[in-house]
């Protein structure tokens, strides 16, 4: 069984960029890509008038 | 707004990679938290806004009111989804697990389930008027899983942490925080009303012509 205590509080806890960048850009990708997804619903419902 | 929204995130972001400094246990990965909480906070408010949305609908029987809480909802799912990714990113590192059946974690990702499934109830009915109605009425009991989400890591014994107050966070980064929830709660008004608006459209092109007016002579 995996230890939920792996890393205990002995300290801080060295690097882990790894996982702090996909953090930072998964914002952007959720946020941009819903705004692609709406703006190609709008014009499949582009009003005619 | 969007645009407004998109530079506010640059900015915090921006704050929360070079200008916070790292967190005493956590060191950088403390960092994580300025998109982690973010994305856990509007997710919420999202879902509360479909929530009067609902109540809305039900009471007055507006398609305004239906084409929001689809706007709301997806955006809340969105959100939610950015979240529980970024929960386990967050996890590893400082659990050494990605995933655990925390109660806080669980609820989390019931409240996308049950919300996905209004989303899904949604597409199964094709009467635009029983669409919206059991629309506004699922979300309603729906709505309890935020409550349950929200209290899990004072009602249960969690290994998630409880709700921070400023009072126990520093200033540097309260203020980071602050301004990457503004960045979400701007783009999220923003995605919102625009997907609320093809609803809208959706919902007007299903409608059925009017009968030809008869000419008076």
């Amino acid at each position: 069984m995996t230890s939920l205590i792996a890393v205990g509080g002995s300290g801080a806890i060295q690097g882990g960029w790894e996982y702090i960048i996909p953090a930072f850009v998964l914002p952007w990708i959720f946020f941009v890509g819903y705004a692609v997804y709406v703006r190609r619903l709008a014009q499949a419902f582009e009003d005619p008038q | 707004m969007g645009a407004l929204g998109l530079l506010t995130l640059v900015l915090g972001q921006y704050m929360g990679l070079f200008w916070s400094p790292p967190e005493r246990m956590m060191g950088d990965v403390g960092r994580m938290l300025f998109t982690h909480v973010p994305a856990a906070w509007i997710s919420l408010l999202a879902y509360t806004a479909a929530f009067f949305g609902a109540l809305t609908y039900l009471f007055t029987s507006r398609r305004g009111a239906d084409a929001f809480i689809v706007g709301c909802i997806e955006v809340g799912v969105l959100l939610n989804v950015l979240l529980l990714i970024e929960g386990s990113l967050f996890a590893k590192p400082t659990w050494g697990v990605w995933w655990t059946w925390d109660p806080r974690l669980t609820l989390s990702a019931v409240m996308l389930l049950t919300f996905v499934g209004v989303l899904t109830l949604r597409r199964a009915v094709s009467d635009p008027d029983t669409r919206a109605s059991w629309t506004a009425i699922a979300s309603i009991p729906a709505y309890m899983t935020i409550i349950l989400t929200y209290y899990s890591v004072k009602w249960w014994k969690s290994l998630h942490q409880l709700q921070s107050s400023p009072e126990t966070v520093d200033v540097s980064m309260t203020l980071v925080l602050r301004l990457n929830a503004v960045a979400y709660l701007l783009l999220a008004i923003w995605l919102i009303a625009e997907r609320a608006r093809v609803a809208y459209r959706e919902a007007k092109a299903e409608m059925p012509p009017l009968p030809p007016v008869e000419k008076v002579t």
